[in-house]
Parts: C-alpha cells; sequence; structure tokens
C-alpha cells in the first residue's frame, strides 16, 4: 500500500541528507574530517531510501534489495571509513608506522 | 515527473559536489574520500532510479556498486597505505 506523503518524506529526508553531507564534505578542510560526512551519508541516506521503497512497494523484491543495500552499507561503511583513515593517517605520518605483520622486522643493530 | 524522478535529478548535484572537490584538491586523500561519498550517491541515484523507470534490473546496479565498492576502496586504502605513504 503506497502513502505518498510518508514516501515523499523519506525521500526527502534521503536528498537532503546526502546533499548535507556532500556539501559539508566540500567545506571541510582536511581529509580525516571530510571522512566524516562519508560515514554519516553510507549510514543514513540508504535507510530512508529503503524506508520509501518499502512504503511504495511493501516487501517485494526490490523493497528486499533497497533493505539488503542499506543493511550492506551499514555493515561496510564504518569499515570503509576505518581503512581508508588509516590509511590517511599512516600517510600524512599522523599514526605510527604500519605494524602489520608482512613487514619484515629490523635487526637490532646493538 | 514523478517524486521518485524529481529526487533523482536532486542527487546529481551531489556527484557534482565530488567531483569538484576531486579537481580542485591536489591531495590524494581528498580524492579517495570524495570518491567514496561519489559511490555512496551513485549508489543512491541507481536505487531511486530504479523506481523511477520501474526497472527492477537497476536494483541490482546499485546492489552491485555497494557490494564491489567494499574491495575497491580495501585496496585503495592498502596501495596508498604501503606505496604512497
Amino acid at each position: 500500500m503506497k502513502h505518498p506523503v510518508v514516501i515523499s518524506l523519506f525521500l526527502a529526508l534521503t536528498v537532503l541528507i546526502a546533499l548535507g553531507c556532500c556539501l559539508g564534505m566540500a567545506l571541510m578542510k582536511s581529509p580525516l574530517a571530510r571522512l566524516h560526512y562519508v560515514g554519516a551519508a553510507s549510514f543514513l541516506a540508504p535507510w530512508f531510501l529503503a524506508f520509501a521503497v518499502l512504503s511504495q512497494e511493501g516487501f517485494s523484491p526490490g523493497g528486499l534489495k533497497s533493505l539488503l543495500v542499506a543493511v550492506f552499507l551499514l555493515c561496510q561503511g564504518p569499515l570503509l571509513v576505518h581503512t581508508l583513515a588509516r590509511a590517511i593517517a599512516i600517510r600524512a605520518g599522523l599514526k605510527g608506522e604500519d605494524t602489520s605483520p608482512e613487514q619484515p622486522q629490523r635487526p637490532n643493530s646493538e | 515527473m514523478s517524486l521518485w524522478l524529481i529526487a533523482d535529478l536532486a542527487l546529481l548535484p551531489g556527484l557534482v559536489v565530488c567531483a569538484w572537490v576531486m579537481f580542485r584538491s591536489k591531495d590524494l586523500a581528498d580524492w579517495l574520500v570524495a570518491l567514496q561519498m561519489g559511490g555512496v550517491v551513485t549508489i543512491l541515484i541507481l536505487l531511486i532510479l530504479s523506481q523511477a523507470m520501474n526497472r527492477p534490473s537497476f536494483f541490482d546496479l546499485g546492489l552491485a556498486l555497494a557490494i564491489l565498492s567494499v574491495p575497491s576502496t580495501l585496496m585503495f586504502s592498502h596501495f596508498v597505505q604501503r606505496w604512497l605513504g
């Protein structure tokens, strides 16, 4: 069953969140500050879009797929933001050297 | 012009903003962040477009993009961290 007002509200929220996060990303100076808005956009906007699609179609294949995309972005969004932030921080010298086990350990000079 | 199509057109400036950030900045990190944001906006555009055009196949496009963005971003960040850091 369709609720035009509800669909309009969810769509408007989706667009506002996405555009607001794009604008915030553009206004920030440092890449790490910009990354906050990427996380917010990937976390919030797909859910409102999924609710809009579910309001339009119900639990049809399209509605379930949009819900799946929202869940997937919910799970992978923080992972990707964290990975990017770590790479950016290491590149900028804000974080210590990479301590992953693949790197060869330097022998002590003593 | 349906509501879905209006929402889809309203999201297009978001892609323009992401492209503007990429072209304006000289830092690779900014490019990566803008690219990631552009990917999220593109996923939203594809999902809304499937409703606007009444083409369910665009749902699969958006889902595929969401899934494929994970390994691509991980590889990019790994590359930046190891070889460009």
